[in-house]
């Protein structure tokens, strides 16, 4: 995979096995069925485990798709799916699919000069009864297997949630609510504008002052500016973050779109400036004495 | 009937010993009736005790008259000197102004709990500092974005392992 961030190029190789059912991405990530497993210092957890019934809208109600023949990806033949805002004239992604069997083999995210800036894709792909660089069946009947979950941190669906959380149902250009969760007093909401997922993660408190947490990973983030609000943007290997506060929570805008896409949904969502101290005081103060 | 009756219903003249005794208040106030007064000045003719009292009695009303004169506390006014306060004694700028009972006290009581819920603010702890993990947060949009049923991207989204750049 390639991505790019403030000009610089950036690229990562994952080693994918399938079998059985089973989707392993590295030694990070297993895909089973409906459940999604990351594994993380203390053993695999589980991060999703239930199918899901409610969609996201048509990608044809915003963008125009356009099939055409493509080139070979990982030595095997494609269509290309070139993707436009319905109105617009400028080409904002291709999806290149394996003409046999329909698998997204690569992906791309176009800047305005038409120049990838964001791409995942296969260099090479093997299919057989035996995994990549292996032989014994043994090892094939390991990949299938999915792994032990030691911790779980699946979201239970939120229909309701009570102040300060709010749902919306569409936010920035075209993307409407899928699916409302909370897990671990982080409360997520999932918009969808077809073809791309853009979550909006709410933690009731201030932002620390300290780093926003990347795991060990370099990257300060940078200062950008939304509808007159200071915030501190994120580019990573899957997308892009924005993290602000806003009326005691802070909220982590987490999308696989484009900035442009974040930063209009962004602009919808509640971004007040931190209180003082005072006026959080006087608020204290007239709240106790408030009759509800 | 007796000649005070019908005035500031006094006792009879004279008291118990033979004396004015109560009566000289009501003389030197002229409370008496006319008949009652010229029997009062009968007596203290003819009683020398009793004119040394009564002396004594108006000596007593001169030095508190020359007394420096204080507004009644409001709490005595609020607390119903019915009928306005007696000659003499200035009345309050208060008194006559319709007053809630208890206000006062009421008004104290909200400011210290005012006072009181401004320290707890101040002492209070803030709301927890959240730090977001980006890499948890990304993972978790990514899983749940791979499920979405969306049929072009199917599992892109968490087949990408989150970098942070640089």
């Amino acid at each position: 995979m390639e991505w790019r961030d403030g000009g610089q190029r950036h690229s990562d190789q994952v080693a994918v096995h399938s079998a059985g059912g089973v989707l392993r991405f590295g030694d990070e990530v297993v895909g089973a069925g409906a459940r999604r497993m990351v594994h993380s210092a203390d053993g695999w957890l589980s991060l999703w485990g239930h199918d899901v019934t409610t969609l996201g809208p048509p990608p044809t109600a915003k963008y125009r798709l356009a099939v055409e023949p493509g080139p070979e990806i990982a030595g095997r033949p494609t269509d290309v799916v070139a993707v436009q805002l319905v109105g617009g004239n400028r080409l904002r992604e291709r999806l290149y699919v394996d003409r046999q069997s329909g698998l997204l083999l690569r992906r791309e995210l176009l800047d305005s000069g038409g120049t990838p800036y964001r791409s995942v894709a296969f260099t090479a792909l093997t299919t057989g009864p035996a995994p990549l660089g292996t032989t014994e069946p043994a090892a094939a009947a390991a990949l299938a297997a999915a792994p032990r979950v030691a911790h779980s941190q699946e979201p239970a669906m939120a229909h309701h949630l009570k102040a300060p959380y709010k749902l919306k149902g569409r936010i920035g250009t075209g993307y409407r609510l899928v699916g409302s969760y909370k897990a671990g007093g982080v409360v997520q909401q999932f918009f969808s504008d077809g073809l791309h997922g853009l979550s909006v993660f709410e933690q009731r408190g201030h932002l620390s002052t300290a780093e926003t947490t990347l795991a060990g990973e370099s990257g300060a983030g940078r200062a950008v500016e939304i509808s007159g609000h200071t915030m501190r943007a994120y580019s990573a290997s899957v997308g892009e973050a924005v993290v602000w506060e806003s009326d005691g929570v802070v909220y982590t805008a987490v999308t696989d779109a484009p900035w442009s896409d974040l930063a209009g949904a962004v602009r919808d969502l509640p971004h007040a400036d931190p209180p003082g101290r005072l006026r959080r005081v006087a608020q204290t103060v007239v709240s106790l004495f408030r009759w509800r | 009937m007796s000649p005070f009756d019908g005035s500031a219903g006094f006792p009879g003249l004279p008291g118990a010993g033979g004396h004015l005794e109560d009566t000289l208040s009501a003389y030197l106030d002229d409370e008496l009736a006319p008949a009652a007064r010229r029997e009062a000045e009968a007596h203290l003719a003819g009683c020398a005790e009793c004119r040394a009292e009564l002396e004594e009695v108006a000596a007593a009303r001169r030095a508190i008259r020359v007394l420096p004169v204080h507004s009644a506390p409001r709490s005595l006014v609020d607390s119903g000197v019915a009928g306005g306060a007696p000659p003499g004694l200035e009345t309050s700028p208060w008194a006559g102004r319709p007053r809630r009972p208890g206000s006062r006290r009421r008004r104290a009581v909200w400011a210290a709990a005012a006072g009181l819920a401004a320290v707890v603010a101040i002492l209070l702890p803030r709301d927890p500092e959240v730090a977001p993990s980006l890499p948890t947060l990304a993972d978790t949009h990514a899983a749940r974005a791979s499920i979405t049923g969306d049929p072009l991207t199917q599992l892109a989204p968490i087949a990408v392992p989150v970098r942070f750049g640089p």
